[in-house]
């Protein structure tokens, strides 16, 4: 059992947990990263790598309740924000593309929803633009006959998920942090501002710790005492084959899961939140029915991607809360402890990253944290620290 | 009589069979012999797997068949009653573990087979060694130079050269010959031609010291020259023709090069056992070879109940250890599927035990003889091409991360080595080797197991669910 001590214990060494322990590094803090498995192979690496700028749709398969876009809609815009120097910020290709892109509507209803959508980012100072069928059939020649009306965001993008967490997290070493691997936490001392973090192989003291174990936040959570309500899901991704480039923008679906864009290797890669089979220990089976309606929607809406082949579909965790909404900021019964994620966690990744940085440091927010504290999702009151 | 499957909609059989090779057609008329019903199913146009290739139109005409035992055994599978579904690719499973498939001629013709039992007879694969150059148009490997030959009469090149290790180099240098190319020499790594206490074991296998013995006497007859402990060195681009440096092993003299017009290269097989692993079976390694097979008991079960391995899958061993399989495992499966096993003869799985037993033995005999020289990937050059699909140089794969290393999987994530249309089945291996991470299971096999049209997996919507 090697001892090891520093200001704060990272858990999780996804994109949040690398991006996190990158800005503690800069803002001068010593930083332990303690991984369960491998770095950036969990939801990190297996996300669709979307940069969601425009209000988002309400209706990933199996989401039970929509997300409040008035208050994710500054979030976004602050994470595009970051997004657009990151790459020069880590000295890394990422391969981000902020080219913009189309959310499509087909039927009355979504048409009508899309108008609502637009209307709402414009309240919110975000300067999308509504476009009927064939508009967006100029904007985007290869869109199928059944788009009936599209809105135009200028921010929205997406960067390789394969290389944005490792790019965090190599920094943050080069700059003195430690990474554990194959560290699963298997207990939490917890007193205030001083906790003992246990491993397998180590023990790790620490002033502060942040929780950013994805779908493992709430298990994580409870070996400190802390009963957060937050579930798992696994949802898939599909990639074809390489082809000439036809595109540079991101696609999704205002009614449907479905989201499409043409990566840097040339391939297409179809997200939109299908389910996977059922999440074991963080693990989900890549489900056929999901690939079969993933699929179905991507061919109507670009219906060049027909003539293409599937090469591989694989899927990745999520953490849910109950709402919809991240959850990020300090545990008010367990001083010391952070917890970051939830919903659109790799766009958010570089805000996030900040965000927790300037809690620990005991400064201000970059954003309005409203809304998105740890408390809504407490379970039950009599989790606090046993003093 | 033989049944024409219906290629659209949903299927059941008692037992499906994934692959026609020998061990596929083997365990199919074993099992419909007595009775069940059985869906074989294999993505070549005809049955015969890699070993029994089967000629067909001008050049049977031409030739005669290729392995007339094969032939025998496909007609009886025929006979016996077993829905074969050619042209049929396996490329995935659903919930509820059905076989996903398509047709490889037709878009819209996915089908799911649903079986109580399903026996994976997938055979194996080529390995690779990379090599500078080995990705030149006119470098082939052993397999497909056989395809050529054998089957489609076709010499692979004018003059050619045949390199790596095992006995199949001499039966490509033997089909090449036949097919008119010129062989200007065959190139083996090891030195298993040079007796030695060891090769004695090879008596307890007349049959197959025949075999080599026939080999051997057809390439001194073409004056076809055997180079034992050398190595090709790269193979570079000269005029429209090749040029391959070959090196005498451990040995001071200059290396020396030969032009021709294709190189092929053969090391050996490894098994495949994707479709065995998206089926949840747990792998161990092969005690022989240290390559990743199914855990299997001896009636070919694997940890997943309802799934066998037979053939290759279970271990490389040939073609007689995977006939010997395939009966063993179908009886199995007979004796599973009925509550009675009155007429499974229990004298003739005791022979087919003792055949196998003794085939086996030869075959770890023979691996010993043609060991795989994992050693040279140490010194593959940085720039040589480990992953041809996606581009992939050795020195991309040596500077992943150190947290990756451990992990084929992060170091597919890395590099993107094994991101292309062949999935891995190329570099995967090799990569492992070369990283030293071979103590892990192979990178996770995706669906789908062949690159699919997304067209083809879409029309299932309709065609599954509105099937009667």
């Amino acid at each position: 059992m090697s001892k090891v001590t520093a200001d704060v214990t990272v858990i999780g060494a996804g994109v949040l947990g690398s991006a996190v322990a990158y800005n503690l590094v800069q803002a001068g803090f010593s930083v332990v990263i303690a991984e369960r498995a491998i770095p950036n192979r969990e939801g990190s690496g297996a996300t669709a790598g979307n940069i969601h700028v425009q209000a988002i749709h309400r209706n990933r398969p199996g989401q039970e309740v929509p997300a409040d876009n008035a208050r994710f809609l500054p979030l976004q815009v602050a994470a595009a924000g970051m997004w657009q120097t990151l790459e020069e910020e880590l000295g890394a290709d990422l391969e981000v593309n902020q080219h913009g892109g189309l959310m499509v509507a087909e039927t009355e209803h979504e048409v009508a929803e899309l108008t609502e959508k637009n209307q709402l980012e414009a309240g919110l100072g975000l300067a999308c633009k509504l476009v009927d069928g064939d508009q967006a059939r100029e904007i985007l020649p290869t869109l199928g006959p059944t788009v009936a009306a599209a809105n135009w965001c200028p921010l929205d993008g997406y960067a390789n998920p394969l290389k944005v967490g490792p790019a965090y997290l190599r920094n943050a070493m080069h700059n003195g942090a430690q990474l554990l691997i194959d560290a699963p936490v298997l207990a939490i001392q917890a007193a205030p501002h001083r906790f003992l973090v246990s491993t397998p192989r180590d023990q790790i003291q620490s002033e502060y710790v942040v929780n950013a174990a994805g779908p493992w936040m709430g298990s994580v959570s409870q070996l400190a005492g802390i009963d957060l309500a937050l579930s798992g899901t696994s949802i898939q991704m599909h990639v074809t084959e390489r082809f000439p480039s036809s595109m540079n923008m991101l696609v999704q679906h205002v009614g449907e899961g479905l989201s499409i864009k043409q990566v840097a290797a040339g391939q297409m890669l179809i997200g939109g939140g299908w389910p996977s089979g059922p999440l074991t220990d963080g693990r989900g089976p890549v489900s056929s029915a999901s690939m079969v309606g993933n699929l179905a929607a991507a061919i109507r809406i670009m219906p060049e991607v027909a003539s293409l082949n599937l090469l591989r579909a694989w899927a990745g965790p999520l953490s849910i809360t109950p709402d919809e909404l991240p959850v990020v900021g300090e545990i008010a019964t367990a001083p010391g402890l952070f917890v970051v994620g939830g919903t659109y966690a790799f766009t958010l990744a570089p805000l996030w990253g900040r965000v927790i940085a300037a809690l620990v440091a005991g400064e201000q927010s970059p954003v309005d944290l409203d809304g998105l504290e740890p408390e809504r999702v407490l379970n039950t009151r009599a989790s606090s620290i046993n003093q | 009589m033989s049944k024409q499957g219906r290629l659209t909609g949903d299927q059941t059989f008692d037992v499906a069979v994934v692959g026609g090779g020998p061990a596929g057609l083997s365990v199919a008329r074993t099992v419909a012999s007595h009775g069940f019903s059985v869906a074989l199913v294999d993505e070549n146009p005809h049955l015969g797997g890699q070993y029994f290739k089967q000629r067909t139109g001008a050049v049977l005409d031409q030739l005669g068949p290729h392995r007339p035992l094969g032939r025998q055994l496909i007609e009886d599978v025929q006979s016996a009653g077993v829905s074969c579904f050619t042209e049929t690719v396996v490329w995935g499973i659903d919930e509820s573990r059905a076989l996903l498939t398509s047709h490889a001629r037709s878009a819209t013709a996915a089908m799911r087979i649903t079986a109580r039992a399903i026996v994976v007879a997938t055979g194996a694969q080529e390995r690779t060694m990379p090599v500078p150059g080995w990705h030149l148009p006119g470098v082939m490997s052993a397999g497909n130079a056989l395809h050529l030959a054998a089957v489609n009469g076709v010499p692979p090149g004018r003059q050619v050269l045949i390199a790596g290790t095992g006995p199949f180099l001499l039966q490509v240098a033997d089909e090449v010959a036949r097919a008119g190319s010129q062989v200007m020499g065959v190139v083996e790594y090891n030195r298993p031609y040079t007796p030695s206490f060891a090769s004695i074991k090879a008596v307890e296998n007349p049959a197959r010291i025949k075999e080599f013995l026939a080999y051997r006497l057809e390439m001194a007859r073409r004056r076809i020259p055997l180079e034992q402990h050398t190595a090709v060195r790269s193979v570079v681009a000269s005029g429209s023709r090749l040029a391959a440096t070959l090196e005498r092993l451990g040995s001071a003299e200059p290396r020396t090069e030969v032009t021709v017009d294709a190189v092929i290269f053969g090391w050996g097989f490894q098994p495949s056992i994707e479709l065995v692993r998206l089926l949840g079976a747990d792998l161990r390694r092969d005690s022989h070879d240290g390559m990743w097979i199914p855990a299997i008991d001896q009636n070919f079960a694997t940890t997943t109940t309802g799934v066998y391995a037979v053939g290759e899958v279970a271990g490389v061993a040939g073609v007689h250890a995977a006939l010997a399989r395939g009966r063993i495992a179908g009886r199995a499966i007979v004796r599973a599927l009925k509550s009675t096993r009155a007429d499974v003869s229990d004298g003739d799985d005791a022979r087919d035990r003792r055949l196998l037993a003794r085939t086996e033995r030869f075959a770890t005999f023979v691996k010993n003889l043609y060991p795989f020289p994992t050693h040279e990937l140490r010194d593959l050059p940085e720039s040589t091409l480990v992953c041809r699909c996606e581009g992939v140089p050795a020195s991309a794969v040596r500077c992943v991360d150190t947290w990756a290393t451990t992990d084929p999987n992060a170091v597919k994530g890395e590099t993107r080595a094994g991101m292309g249309p062949c999935q891995g089945r190329e570099c995967a291996a090799v990569i492992q080797l070369i990283l030293g991470n071979d103590a892990s299971p192979p990178q996770t096999p995706r669906m789908p197991l062949r690159p699919i049209r997304t067209s083809t997996v879409a029309a299932m919507h309709s065609d599954l669910t509105e099937a009667p």
